[in-house]
């Protein structure tokens, strides 16, 4: 027996390392200086219900984490937040996996929300009524109605839809799944034109001229190159077309204050003027070990929003770049950061 | 280059009949693999009883009552898979009589496929041991095999009705006969379950709620086959199908999930066994399909996959005198799957070759020393092997010692999974150092069996599946993982006439943390991985008296991360079943045993994994049925 208790002592003492509950430094108070503040939309992970917003304050640098669960008696946004959008005093967060789109107003306390839709993924509004909600699976844009907050109809669109932006009252959407990039009438819903842009096109903006620029990935496997195509938003005459390395995925392409920049994610951070005519062939910010995920330009200050999935099971990190591309400060957000919405 | 080893194994498999000196007789049939033989490392063999109490039960549930490897399941019916001394789900080999059966897509076994009353054998190898079985045993390996219950000719018949208050009803049927040189096991099973059980979601509402579309199905046959050519060979046929439909529930009682997973699989093997004298072989071919398709019509995901593998594997040992034995063998195996997800059909082919020397230095000191070398067409794997030392310098006292070179190669996902697949990854290795002291004691109607652990584990070039192109993740090397952990078993058991009571303890501590990792801004470092508790126990005891009995399991679960930051974790959870047996002797060689249990008998609400609420109490009740009739021949 005198063995036992040896193996005992021995036991206790391995069970004396660390202790297993876990503590969390608690969230300082944090008073909000900034009245132009940036909301920072963080996806969580699949099947987690941990999608978040986090509210960054540049004035002092400092975050409030899980803002939607602080203003909202800690309910749970959803699973796999995708967008933000600002309309009409309203927040609108499109929740992919769930299925749904959060309404909130302008203190962001929920309002409402806007259900029946299968996989959204970015809303557009298109009058003071009506709204565009783009779609991974359900083969349409879907029709919101703004008073009621409910789907009225549909648009039928093949494919995965993806961003949409409006101009001229034709609203431009994009198409990971197709080569082009549609056109559909927002006064009575149809389609009416389609431009070819290669493949994996997901993001899109408009320059100061009215010009939309469209970024496709391209496809690996089928050697689609990735394409930045400039596009006359009146004629849809393609104007000017970049084309990437095979290999290369570039994403999340974005505009300066004055419309006049272009950024874009490829590994690192690229940059080029709507003048330019050929792709930079040294990033701006390299990325390292990073993993660059998601991409803003601040439109109050050129500053340069970087969002860094890490390994997409811990907080993310957020890093502000000046326009020569030195870091200026860094903030933790939520699992998955993939976008801004800045306050203007 | 498949026909030379096929050709190659049938040289040695028909070389059996060259031997034909009648010196050594074998007892019974058993055909067994020879490195199941050979383990020095720490082991931990099920108990009979639990064994008998859970043959309703999958696998998992077993492991994670009975022994200290955690198991991460997402909720009854559902995936189970294996979190063995801080590792991950791929680095434990499950092995069925020897063959790693893991779903080579996916690198890892489901343990919820796996019905508890197929296996009378099952068998816990604690510690790295590469070197014997190649890829995957990094924390160590579970053995299942199934183990002759007849010695003399007869018949006997095991039957096992159930039902549970979550509208389940599970029923099996064994039936064994051994006549003469032949023996054969036959295993029937099915399970139907709604799965509609009650969860508490405070979030949600403060009522309980029952989730929906959780309802599974398992139906299956498992056929041993066994036969003594002569007093030194003897063959085995295995083969094993299995059915299994499940609904995946989502827990969102606004949107209903659309998800369904279909498993089918087969899992057949042919084996042959040799001994004589100072030699001894066993030389195996097996064949496994599996099968795996994934539903969810509501974003429009229709995933098909199948996956082959062909393995033959050759053990071979000769005893080179007293203090020394020779064993070597090798394992060829191809892995063929097709899935739209990958580009080109995916093929895996391996080579492996392995020898090891015993020493008895002494009577009570035993070494032995492992060396594996292996060929693949993907991935370059290192040599790897294994350093053990067994002694008993006193009476009842066995000291264990275990260093291991181990690896995990990357999955057939890993490499080729479109997009992201990695062909360049590098296989998972590292070192793992354990010991383990044991002491039992028998006296009379006491038993007592103490058991204390220590382990010591580095894996490098560990894979994570990270962001890459186009958002689409993509596997990695990132990191290096430090495992450091004890384990404790004790059991004592006290027995007078038709009276016997029992209890055991089991123990787990295991700091599993990432060592080193390559990224900038990367809060993971020094921090604990995710889903690997730091505590869990385990509180089991009976009481048995005459015809009725009392079975308990309490387990008790620690904090698990659910974050690499370690910002978010998941509370400890501690669940109890109390199950009462009561047996009925018919005199005609026929016992019947009726039972009622009690599952998470106190009613914790808890959750194994996030978002996966677990039933709270449930009752199941049923018989078991055993006859048995040998002729005294």
């Amino acid at each position: 027996m005198k063995l036992y208790f040896v193996q005992c002592i021995i036991a206790i003492l391995f069970f004396s390392c660390v202790k297993d509950k876990p503590t969390l430094a608690p969230q300082e108070n944090i008073t909000l200086t900034e009245t132009k503040k940036v909301y920072v939309i963080n996806e969580g992970g699949l099947n987690d219900n941990k999608s978040s917003v986090s509210l960054y304050d540049p004035g002092n640098n400092s975050v409030i984490e899980n803002y939607y669960a602080n203003q909202n008696n800690n309910q749970i946004l959803g699973s796999i937040a995708q967008s933000l959008s600002f309309f009409q005093s309203n927040f609108y967060v499109v929740i992919n996996n769930s299925n749904k789109i959060v309404v909130c107003n302008n203190q962001f306390k929920k309002t409402s929300q806007i259900s029946g839709l299968t996989s959204p993924r970015y809303f557009l509004p298109v009058s003071n009524q009506k709204a565009y909600v783009s779609d991974l699976y359900a083969n349409q844009i879907h029709i919101i109605d703004l008073n009621t907050n409910t789907k009225t109809g549909n648009i039928t669109c093949n494919g995965w839809t993806e961003k949409m932006l409006m101009i001229y009252n034709k609203v431009f959407v994009t198409n990971n799944k197709r080569n082009y990039l549609y056109v559909i009438n927002a006064i009575n819903n149809t389609i009416t034109d389609s431009v070819f842009v290669g493949k994996y096109a997901s993001s899109m903006v408009i320059d100061r001229y009215d010009n939309i620029w469209v970024l496709a990935s391209g496809e690996q496997s089928t050697s689609s190159q990735a394409m930045l195509t400039k596009i006359d938003a009146l004629s849809l005459n393609s104007l000017k077309t970049f084309t990437f390395n095979l290999g290369q995925s570039p994403n999340n392409l974005c505009l300066n204050k004055t419309k006049d920049t272009l950024y874009y994610l490829n590994n690192g951070v690229y940059r080029l003027t709507i003048l330019d005519n050929q792709l930079p062939q040294n990033a701006l910010i390299t990325s390292g070990t990073k993993i660059f995920y998601g991409l803003g330009v601040n439109p109050n200050n050129y500053n340069i929003y970087v969002a860094d999935a890490v390994d997409y099971v811990q907080k993310s990190n957020v890093f502000i770049y000046n326009t020569n591309g030195e870091l200026k400060h860094n903030f933790k957000a939520g699992i998955n950061a993939n976008g801004f919405y800045f306050e203007q | 280059m498949l026909q030379y080893y096929l050709l190659l194994f049938s040289i040695i498999f028909f070389s059996g009949k060259i031997y034909s000196q009648d010196t050594t007789k074998l007892n019974e049939i058993e055909v067994v693999s020879i490195k199941q033989t050979q383990n020095l490392n720490k082991t931990l063999k099920i108990d009979s009883s639990a064994y008998f109490n859970n043959q309703h039960k999958t696998i998992g549930e077993v492991l994670s009552n009975y022994s200290t490897i955690f198991i991460k399941n997402y909720g009854n019916g559902a995936i189970g898979t294996t979190s063995f001394r801080g590792g991950s789900a791929n680095q434990t080999a499950i092995l069925w009589e020897g063959i790693n059966i893991k779903n080579t897509m996916l690198g890892q076994t489901d343990l919820s496929l796996i019905p508890t009353v197929l296996f009378n054998n099952i068998t816990i190898n604690y510690g790295g041991s590469s070197g014997l079985w190649g890829s995957d045993a990094v924390g160590g390996n579970v053995q299942l095999s199934s183990k002759n219950n007849l010695i003399k000719n007869g018949y006997s018949l095991n039957s096992n009705l159930s039902s549970n208050t979550l509208n389940s009803l599970n029923a099996s049927t064994g039936f064994e006969i051994k006549q003469n040189k032949w023996y054969s096991d036959t295993k029937v099973y099915l399970t139907q379950s709604k799965n509609k059980y009650n969860y508490l979601d405070t979030t949600l509402s403060k009522n309980p709620i029952t989730v929906s579309h959780a309802a599974y199905s398992n139906i299956g046959i498992l056929q041993n086959l066994k036969y003594t050519i002569n007093q030194y060979q003897k063959i085995g046929f295995n083969i094993w199908l299995n059915q299994n439909d499940r609904q995946i529930p989502n827990y969102n009682p606004i949107f209903v999930s659309k998800q369904y997973q279909f498993d089918r699989n087969l899992k057949s093997l042919v084996q042959h066994n040799y001994q004589k004298n100072k030699f001894s072989s066993n030389n195996k071919i097996a064949f496994i399909k599996d099968i795996l398709n994934y539903i969810d019509s509501s974003s429009q995901i229709y995933s098909n996959s199948l996956v082959n593998n062909l393995i033959v594997d050759n053990e071979t040992k000769y005893l080179l005198s007293d203090k020394f034995s020779l064993q070597a063998g090798f394992n060829v195996s191809n892995s063929k799957a097709q899935t739209k997800n990958y580009i080109n059909n995916a093929q895996l082919n391996k080579l492996g070759i392995y020898g090891m020397l015993t020493y008895n230095i002494l009577q009570n000191v035993t070494l032995s020393a492992v060396s594996r070398y292996e060929l693949s067409n993907y991935t370059k794997i290192p040599i790897t092997g294994n350093l053990n030392l067994s002694t008993t310098p006193f009476k009842n006292l066995n000291i264990k010692l275990n260093a291991a070179k181990v690896f995990r190669q990357p999955t057939l996902n890993e490499l080729f999974w479109y997009p992201g697949g990695n062909p360049n990854l590098l296989p998972e290795n590292g070192f793992s150092y354990d010991g383990e002291l044991n002491y039992q004691l028998n006296n009379n109607n006491f038993k007592f069996y103490s058991s204390v652990a220590a382990y010591y584990k580095t894996i490098n070039n560990w894979i994570l599946w990270l962001p890459g192109a186009n958002g689409n993740p993509s596997p990695k090397n990132i990191q290096q993982v430090f495992s450091r952990g004890t384990e404790t078993n004790f059991k004592l058991s006290y027995e007078i006439k038709h009276f016997k009571i029992g209890i055991q303890i089991l123990t787990h501590y295991c700091l599993s943390t990432i060592q080193q990792q390559n990224q900038e801004f990367n809060n993971s470092l020094n921090k604990q991985l995710i889903y690997t508790p730091r505590y869990t126990g385990n509180l089991n005891g009976f009481i048995i008296l005459n015809k009725l009995s009392l079975y308990i399991t309490n387990q008790y679960v620690g904090y698990r991360f659910t974050s690499s930051d370690n910002t978010s974790w998941l509370n400890p959870y501690y669940i109890s079943s109390i199950k009462l047996n009561y047996l009925i002797d018919t005199k005609n060689n026929t016992l019947v045993n009726l039972f009622i249990c009690s599952q998470n008998a106190f009613n914790y609400n808890y959750q194994i994994v996030e978002n996966r609420p677990m039933p709270l109490r449930y009752f199941e009740f049923g018989l078991n049925l055993t006859f048995n009739k040998t002729n005294n021949k």
